[in-house]
C-alpha cells in the first residue's frame, strides 16, 4: 500500500497529510506531539478499502499552526472542518488517538451528520485535580540551550512515559503498564516534538483545558471508546460512566495491526456516504513559503516556494544532509524579485528516500523534478552537498542551468576527503540515554568551533565569529533526523565525488562563494580556480546581505 | 585516581600522601608530600587539592607541601555559615595552619585559592614567607557583576542528569570561550584546547563532589573586591599566571596597583615548567623551620571521622562512627562503591552505641588505585592487612553486594577474626545467571566530549531501579517497587563510580567471577542475610540465607535508622 504525501491549502495555512487507497473517506487525527506519521499502520490497513486521510493537526508535523495564541479544541474542531471542506470531504469515518480523539469527539458533537462513525484509540479523561496537575507538570516549557540538553531532555521525557504515567510522578503506584517504548518510536514521538517545537504543548495544553468526561454526553453519533493494551489512557476509559445510546467500549489488542482490523470491521458496519476527491491541487498561499511534493521515478521531493518575478527562476539545493528549511531565511530575504523554488533533495529533510543515493542519481533525481515543476530555465544556487548536486546537475543538462552558485562547495583536495571521510559523519544510532542527540548536536557546534570538527587541538581552533545559535541548530539538527539513517551515507557519498572534475566542465557564469564560518569555506578556492571564469566571492553570513551578492550576480 | 609515588631519586621520599585534620569541628582533607620548610598550596574553584598533585610534587622536592582542599570542596567540610565570603576563607585557612601547627608558612594559591590567599596575607603578613600565585582574579567590577549574573548557575540534581551535563560542558566550554556564556570570535581562546575526554573525567570529578555547594567559595571570588589588597601586600609577591590562563588579562590591573615587591610574571604553559619557575621563587623566601609531623584527626560527633591507612598498596579510606571501645562493625561497601552511601547508617549505628567502620576497596572510592587486577581474593588479603594495621583482632563484618563477596571470602580463610558476618543483598544467583549478567552488566565506562558517558552511566544506575537487569527495558523486567531515584542520591552514587572510572566494569567483572553461591554452605559463623527491596539483587537474598549453615534472612526498610536497628538486634543476639 502506497501512502502519498500531499499539503491541502486551507485560507492562509497549510495542512499537511498522508493519503492511500480511494473510496470512502476515512480521516485519521493523531496523538500530540507526533504527526501523522505514527498512523501509518492505521492507513495502510484502511487504505485497502476506503480512502485514508491522516492530517498533521495545525502546528505539528508539517501543518501550519492556527492564528491563535492558545488554541482550545473548539479551534482544531472548526480548523478540521475547513480541513475537511477544502479536501471536498462530506461526511467521512473519523478516527483520533489521544489528542486526536478530543478533537474528533469535539467534531462529532458540532458536526454529528459528517461522521458516520468515531474510533477513539485512546480517548484522555481525568479528574480535575489531575489535569490541573497536568497543566502544571507535564509540559515543561521548549527552550533550545547552548548544550543540546533541551532535546535530550525531551527525548527522555518520551521514554519516561513508558515507566512512569504521569511521567513526572515516579511511585510504585504510577508504574507505567508499558515496557521501554521501542527505540523507534520513542525518536519519531521526539522528533515529532521537536518539530513542533515551542508549540509543541498547544495541543496538549488544549485537551487538559477541555471538558472531556461532560462532552461525551453530548455525543449522537456511533462510537467507539477503545482502550489499548499498554495504553497510558486505558484506565481513563473508568471514568466516562454510562455512554450515550449507540457509545460503547471495547479493549483491542496492543499492536496497531491488530486494532487496525478492529477499527476496519467497526467501519465497515458504520460507513460513511460519498468517495472522497482525488487530492486537490496545493494552491500557493500569498506572501508566503509555500511546500508541496512533486514525484519522481524514485518517490517524492518536498518543494518550497515563494515569489515571483520575470526572469529565470532561482533553484537553491541546501547543505545535505538536511533540510531546506533552513534555506527559509534566505528564500524570503530573495523572494520580491524572482520565483525562488528550494527543494530537498532524495533522502534529505521531507524527501524520503530508503536508500542513499550517488550525486549523479541526486542530479537525475532534481532534474526529473523541475521537469515536473515545468522549470525549464533556472538559476541553480547549492550549498555543501547540494553544491555538489547543483554542479552535477549542471553539467548534466548545460541548456537548463542559466547561472550557478556554489556556496562552500565541498572541493576537498582527494587525500584530504580520505582522511575526513571515515571520521565526518559516524552513523546515527538511537540510544535509549538520547545520548544519540548529544552526539549529533555537539558534531554540528564543534563544526563552527574546530576543523575538522573532531579534532579539539588548538591547531583544530577555527577563528570565526561562529553560528551557534541554538534556535537555528535545532533547525539544522532536526533536517538531519528527519532522514537519521542517511547521515553517514550521505557525507559518504559526497567525499566519494570527484567534485573537482565535474566543475572543471562547468560551462555557465559560475559564482563561487562562502561564509567565513562554513566549516568549508576554505576549499572555496579550490573551486574557483578550476572553474573556468569563475565569479568569487565573501558570503555574509546574514540572509539579506547573502541575497544582495546573489542578486547582484544573478542579475550581472 | 592514580597512587603518586613519582617522586625524584635522591629526593627524600616526595609520595603524596592524603591526610585528614580536625579543626574546630570541621574537617579538613588535604595532600601532603616532602618534607623541610611548609608550604601552603590553594586550590582553584570549583577544584580540589589533588588537581594540583604535579605542583605539589616539584614542591616537595624541596619543601613540605601542604595541598589543601579549600572547605566545601574536595573532602573538606563547608563553613558552618550559608555565604562565606573570602575574609572568612581566609580566617578558616588561619585556623587551619594553627591547627596545623604552622606558625609561617610560604604560600601558593591559584585563582581561588589566591583571593583566599591575598586576603590571608594582607591580613596576616607575618605569617607569610613569601606569596606565589597562579593566576590571580584581578577583576573590575562590571566583569563581578557580569560573572555574578551568569557564570554559578545552581547545580540542582535532575532525573535527566542535566545537572552532570551541564557541569561537564561548562567546563568543556571553558577551553573555547572566555567568558563561557559570550560565544563570539573575540571570546574564543587561542591558547588553550579541551583535554582528552578520559582526562577531563577527572578534572570535572571535583565538581560532581562538591556538587550544590560548588558556588559557594566561587561565587565569593566573585564578591570579593580583588583589586583593593593588591596594593596593600608587605610581603614578597610573584603575580604569576601560565599562558592560556584568562587570568592572565588581569596584568595590566595589577601592574597598576601592585606595592612594592611584587611583580607579574606569565609562566610556561606546561605544567612541570611553571612548577619549576614558581618553586625557584618559593626557594627564595622559605618559611624558617620545618613543618611539624601531620597531626592525628579528632572524631567530631556527629560526622564520620575520616582517616586513611597506609598499605602495599597505597592508601585505604577509613571511616569510622561510634564509641573507639568494644568490638567494631566493619563495612565493606558495595563494588564498585565507596562509603558514600552508607554513611546515615553508620552514623544511625553509632547513635545505637557501636563503632562502625567502613573501608573502600582499592581503587575504589577514596582509596588510592591499585596496580593489581581487582579479584574477590585479592581484595580480601588487603582487608586482613588493613584490620591487622588497625588493629582489629576480631570484627563483625557487614558486606554489602561484592562487598558480601569479600565478607564471605574473608571469612573462609579467617574464621577467627570475625565473630558475626552480615550479607546484605549479596550476588547468590545461580551461576547461569551470573554469567548471562556478567558481560552485559557494567559496560566500560569511556568518557566523551559531548559528555554522553555521564548519561549511559546515569541511565544505567537508574534503570537498576526501574528494570531487573537493569538493560533489559521489556514488560516483563519491570520492577514494580517504590523505586529509590532521588536525584541526589544517585548524584552521589555516579560520584562514588566516576572517581575510579577506569575500573569500574574490571570491578564488576571481579563481582561477578565469584562464586559466592558456593561458597555460602561454608561460612561456620552466625550469619545474617538481608536485604531492602529495592536493590537489584533483593531477589537473590532470602535463597542465600538458607544455604548458610547458622544463617537467618530479614528484609529491612530501606531508612537508615530501620536498617541500623535490624543490625544491632542481630548482632546483640551475637554478642
Amino acid at each position: 500500500m502506497t501512502i502519498a504525501r500531499h499539503f491541502v491549502t486551507v485560507g492562509t495555512r497549510q495542512v499537511h497529510y498522508r493519503r492511500a487507497g480511494n473510496g470512502a473517506p476515512v480521516v485519521l487525527l493523531h496523538a500530540s506531539p507526533s504527526s501523522s506519521w505514527a498512523l501509518t499502520t492505521f492507513v495502510e490497513r484502511f487504505g485497502q478499502d476506503y480512502a485514508a486521510i491522516a492530517l498533521d493537526t495545525p502546528g505539528y508535523g508539517l501543518s501550519d499552526p492556527l492564528a491563535v495564541e492558545s488554541p482550545e479544541i473548539g479551534d482544531y474542531a472548526e480548523a478540521l472542518a475547513e480541513t475537511l471542506d477544502a479536501l471536498g470531504i462530506e461526511q467521512c469515518a473519523l478516527f483520533g488517538s489521544h489528542t486526536g480523539a478530543t478533537v474528533a469527539i469535539e467534531f462529532a458533537r458540532r458536526y454529528p451528520a459528517r461522521v458516520s462513525v468515531a474510533l477513539f484509540d485512546g480517548y484522555p479523561a481525568w479528574p480535575d485535580h489531575e489535569r490541573a496537575n497536568m497543566l502544571r507538570e507535564y509540559l515543561p516549557p521548549w527552550q533550545p540551550v547552548w548544550t543540546g540538553l533541551h532535546l535530550v531532555e525531551f527525548f527522555l521525557r518520551y521514554r519516561e512515559m513508558s515507566i512512569y504515567w504521569p511521567w513526572y510522578d515516579r511511585r510504585k503506584a504510577t508504574r507505567a503498564a508499558a515496557g521501554g517504548r521501542n527505540l523507534e518510536m520513542t525518536h519519531r514521538i521526539t522528533l515529532a516534538g521537536f518539530i513542533a517545537s515551542s508549540g509543541y504543548a498547544k495541543g496538549y495544553a488544549a485537551v487538559f483545558r477541555y471538558p472531556e468526561i461532560e462532552a461525551v454526553q453530548g455525543l449522537s453519533v456511533p462510537t467507539c471508546f477503545a482502550g489499548r493494551a499498554e495504553d497510558s489512557l486505558i484506565e481513563a476509559l473508568k471514568l466516562l460512566g454510562t455512554l450515550p445510546a449507540g457509545c460503547w467500549q471495547e479493549t483491542l489488542p496492543a499492536d496497531d495491526a491488530g486494532a487496525a482490523q478492529r477499527y476496519a470491521e467497526i467501519i465497515a458496519a458504520h460507513p460513511p456516504t460519498g468517495i472522497a476527491p482525488p487530492p486537490p491541487e496545493t494552491v500557493p498561499v500569498a506572501g508566503r513559503i509555500t511546500r508541496r511534493f512533486v514525484s519522481w521515478h524514485g518517490g517524492e521531493i518536498l518543494v518550497r516556494e515563494c515569489g515571483h518575478g520575470e526572469g529565470a527562476p532561482l533553484v537553491l539545493l541546501p547543505h545535505v544532509p538536511g533540510s531546506s528549511e533552513t534555506c527559509e531565511p534566505l528564500m524570503r530575504a530573495l523572494a520580491g524579485s524572482r520565483r525562488v523554488v528550494a527543494l530537498d533533495p532524495p533522502g534529505s529533510g521531507d524527501s524520503d528516500m530508503a536508500a542513499v543515493l550517488s550525486v549523479d542519481e541526486q542530479a537525475d533525481a532534481i532534474g526529473q523534478a523541475l521537469t515536473a515543476l515545468g522549470l525549464d530555465t533556472v538559476d541553480l544556487y547549492g550549498h555543501n552537498g547540494g553544491a555538489s548536486i547543483a554542479a552535477a546537475v549542471a553539467t548534466a543538462d548545460e541548456n537548463r542551468i542559466r547561472r550557478l552558485i556554489l556556496d562552500a562547495p565541498l572541493a576537498v583536495p582527494l587525500d584530504v576527503r580520505n582522511a575526513l571521510a571515515p571520521h565526518y559523519a559516524r552513523p546515527i544510532e538511537i540510544e535509549t540515554d538520547g545520548g544519540h542527540l548529544l552526539k549529533l548536536w555537539h558534531t554540528l557546534r564543534n563544526e563552527q568551533l574546530y576543523w575538522p570538527w573532531y579534532n579539539e587541538g588548538l591547531e583544530g581552533v577555527r577563528f570565526v565569529e561562529p553560528d551557534t545559535d541554538p534556535t537555528r541548530m535545532t533547525v539544522r539538527l532536526i533536517g538531519i533526523l528527519k532522514q537519521h539513517r542517511n547521515y553517514q551515507g550521505t557525507y559518504a557519498a559526497l567525499f566519494s565525488d570527484d567534485l573537482s572534475n565535474r566543475l572543471r566542465g562547468l560551462a555557465c557564469p559560475t559564482l563561487v562563494c562562502a561564509a567565513e564560518n562554513d566549516p568549508f569555506a576554505r576549499y572555496c578556492n579550490f573551486a574557483a580556480d578550476v572553474i573556468p571564469g569563475a565569479t568569487r566571492a565573501v558570503a555574509p553570513s546574514a540572509p539579506v546581505d547573502r541575497a544582495v551578492l546573489i542578486r547582484e550576480f544573478l542579475d550581472a | 585516581m592514580m597512587a603518586d609515588k613519582q617522586g625524584e631519586a635522591g629526593m627524600g621520599d616526595t609520595t603524596i600522601r592524603s591526610h585528614f585534620l580536625t579543626v574546630g569541628t570541621r574537617r579538613v582533607h588535604y595532600r601532603r608530600a616532602g618534607s623541610g620548610p611548609p608550604v601552603v598550596m590553594l586550590h582553584a574553584s570549583p577544584s580540589w587539592a589533588r588537581a594540583i598533585d604535579p605542583f605539589t610534587r616539584v614542591f616537595a622536592e624541596r619543601f613540605t607541601a601542604i595541598a589543601l582542599d579549600s572547605p566545601g570542596y574536595g573532602h573538606s567540610d563547608l563553613l558552618d555559615m550559608v555565604q562565606p565570603e573570602i575574609p572568612d576563607f581566609a580566617e578558616a585557612l588561619k585556623d587551619t595552619l594553627d591547627a596545623l601547627g604552622i606558625d609561617k608558612c610560604a604560600i601558593w594559591g591559584s585563582h581561588t585559592g589566591a583571593s583566599i590567599a591575598m586576603e590571608f596575607t594582607v591580613r596576616y603578613p607575618e605569617r607569610v614567607s613569601v606569596f606565589v600565585i597562579d593566576g590571580y582574579p584581578a577583576y573590575e567590577d562590571a566583569y563581578r557583576a557580569d560573572m555574578t549574573k551568569y557564570y554559578l548557575p545552581p547545580y540542582e540534581p535532575k532525573w535527566d542528569a542535566s545537572h552532570l551535563l551541564n557541569t561537564w560542558h561548562k567546563f568543556r566550554e571553558q577551553f573555547i570561550f572566555s567568558p563561557t556564556f559570550r560565544w563570539h570570535r573575540e571570546n574564543r581562546s587561542s591558547t588553550a584546547a579541551p583535554p582528552l575526554a578520559d582526562l577531563m573525567q577527572d578534572m570535572v570529578l571535583p565538581r560532581f563532589i562538591t556538587g550544590e555547594a560548588y558556588n559557594i567559595g566561587y561565587s565569593a571570588v566573585f564578591r570579593y573586591a580583588g583589586l583593593v589588597p593588591i596594593g596593600k601586600l608587605a610581603v614578597p609577591t610573584c603575580f604569576g599566571a601560565r599562558t592560556g590562563d584568562s587570568l592572565i588579562k588581569g596584568f595590566p590591573l595589577i601592574e597598576t596597583r601592585k606595592a612594592e615587591g611584587s611583580w607579574t610574571e606569565e609562566l610556561p604553559r606546561d605544567i612541570r615548567q611553571a612548577a619549576l619557575r614558581y618553586r625557584e621563587i618559593l626557594e627564595m623566601h622559605p618559611a624558617p623551620g620545618d613543618a611539624p609531623p601531620a597531626p592525628v584527626p579528632v572524631s567530631v560527633a556527629g560526622k564520620l571521622n575520616r582517616s586513611y591507612v597506609d598499605l602495599d598498596f597505597g592508601q585505604m579510606a577509613v571511616s569510622a562512627a561510634g564509641p573507639e571501645d568494644g568490638i567494631p562493625l566493619v563495612l565493606l561497601p558495595q563494588l564498585p562503591g565507596d562509603v558514600t552511601l552508607d554513611a546515615g547508617f553508620m552514623l544511625e549505628l553509632a547513635k545505637l552505641g557501636r563503632r562502625v567502620i567502613a573501608l573502600d576497596m582499592p581503587g575504589n572510592g577514596d582509596s588510592d588505585d591499585w596496580a593489581a587486577a581487582p579479584s574477590i581474593a585479592g581484595y580480601a588479603a588487603v582487608l586482613l592487612q588493613a584490620l591487622d594495621k588497625l588493629g582489629l583482632a576480631k570484627v563483625d563484618l557487614l558486606g554489602h553486594q561484592g562487598g558480601a563477596s569479600v565478607a564471605t571470602e574473608f571469612v573462609l580463610n579467617h574464621r577467627n577474626r570475625v565473630r558475626n558476618l552480615l550479607l546484605f543483598a549479596p550476588l547468590s544467583m545461580p551461576d547461569e545467571v551470573r554469567l548471562a549478567l556478567a558481560p552485559h552488566y557494567a559496560p566500560p565506562i569511556e568518557p566523551k566530549g559531548d559528555g554522553s558517558h555521564l548519561i549511559s552511566l546515569w541511565f544505567a544506575l537508574r534503570n537498576e531501579q526501574l528494570f531487573w537487569p537493569w538493560y533489559n527495558e521489556s514488560i516483563e523486567a519491570i520492577r514494580r517497587i517504590e523505586p529509590e531515584i532521588d536525584p541526589k542520591l544517585l548524584s552521589r552514587k555516579i560520584t562514588g563510580i566516576l572517581k575510579h572510572y577506569r575500573n569500574y566494569h574490571k570491578v564488576w567483572q571481579a563481582v561477578f567471577d565469584y562464586p559466592v553461591r558456593d561458597r555460602l554452605q561454608m561460612i561456620q559463623v552466625r550469619t545474617l542475610v538481608a536485604s531492602i527491596e529495592d536493590d537489584p539483587f533483593h531477589r537473590f537474598a532470602p535463597e542465600a540465607a538458607a544455604m548458610v549453615p547458622d544463617g537467618d534472612f530479614q528484609m529491612v526498610d530501606f531508612q537508615n535508622d530501620a536498617i541500623a536497628k535490624a543490625v544491632d538486634a542481630f548482632l546483640v543476639g551475637g554478642s
